[in-house]
């Protein structure tokens, strides 16, 4: 221990060197969005492929779990194959997706919950198609929107962001709104903006809008499960229970639009 | 050792100032700015204890920072340059590096103009490379890093004539 107290005084510049560069890039990460942004590129590049080895071999020992997995997932596309259901019916595994978009399959590597603004780390990248301000879907509905890619991998603004909005819509009556986390259980999240003219009952669905070139409408997010009256008498305040279980999050889908280009030149 | 200390302070904000009133809004070729904070680094005296002039040269390059309205640039490079200045001056004065001062008498002229110029040339080389922070940009921090190390070189060493001659 005294050797060890020995040599950090001995090179008390070197320490006092990197405290002090460790705090300035702290600033300089905090005060440019630039170079928060190149800052992200790098953890993205080194996170995605420590992590990339790790999963490589953990995979091997999930084979069995991951194989009943997409059996289910089989079977429910099977009946509704023989059923003949239209799509969009059915609470998942249903989107409801046009010649417009095409679905890029991803595994996750990297998943959070815990913090206030979550990202997710895909083993696809630019090599793959992907690009940034896409929109991401799990087998049970919206995951979020890629926000960094390089040539492997790809991180993705998970929906359990506080800073992120979706425009939503109520199955029932197709009333639009607002959905956003409030940073608080990784299983709920909020509705606003819904006008009172529309009514509202505990276990409707509720649907991605299709009001942005992110996601096509109708893509399941979650049911109703608390919802009041703000005292200004205008709008409903909603709590909904996601279908997607985000702590086992593992298949994915990327969503390219293929006309966002066209739909952004409009929206400009 | 408190005069030296209070001139040390009191220089610490002169140039600050300076820095931000003038230095920065020179616009030579329409972006040049020189550096000349970095004066605090060049006469800080050699000799004295390593970690405080590290701490202080933090402190100049994060207040620089903050009056300029960069995000950490500048204290980043102030920071790195003080840090490497025993190396920097054991390079330059070779066998006479335990002078007190580096820009006094008795030094050879060639020595001064080394030291200096590595002290300037680094510090704009790492601010530039941190403001870019991209390798696409390889040639414009080589030539900014270039173009505001000559300014900031001519203008410093005009100002320490004047030292000397008082």
């Amino acid at each position: 221990m005294q050797q060890i107290i020995n040599a950090i005084l001995r090179n008390r510049n070197f320490f006092i060197y990197l405290l002090l560069l460790f705090f300035s890039f702290v600033i300089l990460q905090n005060k440019s969005p630039y170079h928060q942004s190149q800052f992200r590129q790098l953890s993205l590049s080194l996170s995605g492929t420590l992590l990339g080895m790790r999963n490589s071999y953990q995979n091997y020992f999930q084979l069995e779990k991951e194989n009943a997995r997409l059996v289910e997932e089989n079977q429910k596309l099977k009946s509704l194959l023989s059923f003949q259901k239209t799509p969009g019916e059915a609470d998942s595994l249903t989107y409801n997706l046009n010649t417009s978009f095409e679905l890029i399959p991803a595994r996750v590597i990297k998943n959070s919950i815990g913090g206030v603004r979550n990202f997710l780390i895909l083993d696809k990248g630019k090599n793959d198609s992907l690009s940034v301000e896409m929109g991401v879907i799990g087998p049970n509905g919206i995951v979020g929107i890629v926000d960094q890619t390089n040539r492997k991998f790809a991180s993705v603004i998970s929906i359990l962001h506080r800073d992120l909005k979706i425009n939503a819509k109520l199955k029932k009556g197709n009333a639009f709104g607002s959905l956003y986390w409030n940073g608080d259980v990784p299983n709920k999240m909020q509705l606003s903006d819904i006008p009172t003219i529309n009514t509202v009952s505990v276990g409707d669905t509720v649907v991605t809008g299709g009001m942005s070139a992110y996601f096509p409408s109708n893509i399941p997010i979650g049911k109703v499960s608390k919802f009041e009256i703000l005292p200004s008498k205008r709008y409903y305040q909603i709590e909904l229970i996601l279908f997607n279980n985000f702590s086992n999050l593992d298949h994915v889908y990327v969503i390219k639009n293929k006309d966002k280009a066209t739909f952004d030149s409009l929206v400009k | 050792m408190l005069q030296e200390n209070i001139q040390i302070g009191i220089t610490f904000f002169v140039l600050i100032i300076l820095q931000f009133l003038v230095f920065s809004n020179i616009d030579f070729f329409g972006f040049i700015n020189p550096f000349v904070y970095l004066l605090f680094l060049v006469r800080y005296r050699l000799d004295g204890n390593q970690s405080i002039f590290i701490l202080n040269s933090f402190a100049l390059g994060f207040f620089v920072d903050l009056i300029l309205g960069t995000a950490g640039a500048h204290t980043i490079a102030t920071l790195t340059v003080a840090y490497l200045r025993p190396l920097i001056v054991g390079f330059s004065f070779g066998i006479n590096a335990d002078v007190p001062y580096a820009m006094i008498k008795g030094t050879r002229i060639s020595n001064q103009l080394t030291y200096l110029g590595l002290i300037i040339f680094l510090h704009a080389l790492i601010y530039y490379s941190i403001s870019y922070f991209s390798w696409l940009a390889f040639f414009q921090i080589m030539k900014n890093a270039f173009l505001t190390s000559v300014l900031t070189f001519i203008l410093i060493w005009l100002i320490l004539g004047f030292y000397k001659t008082k």
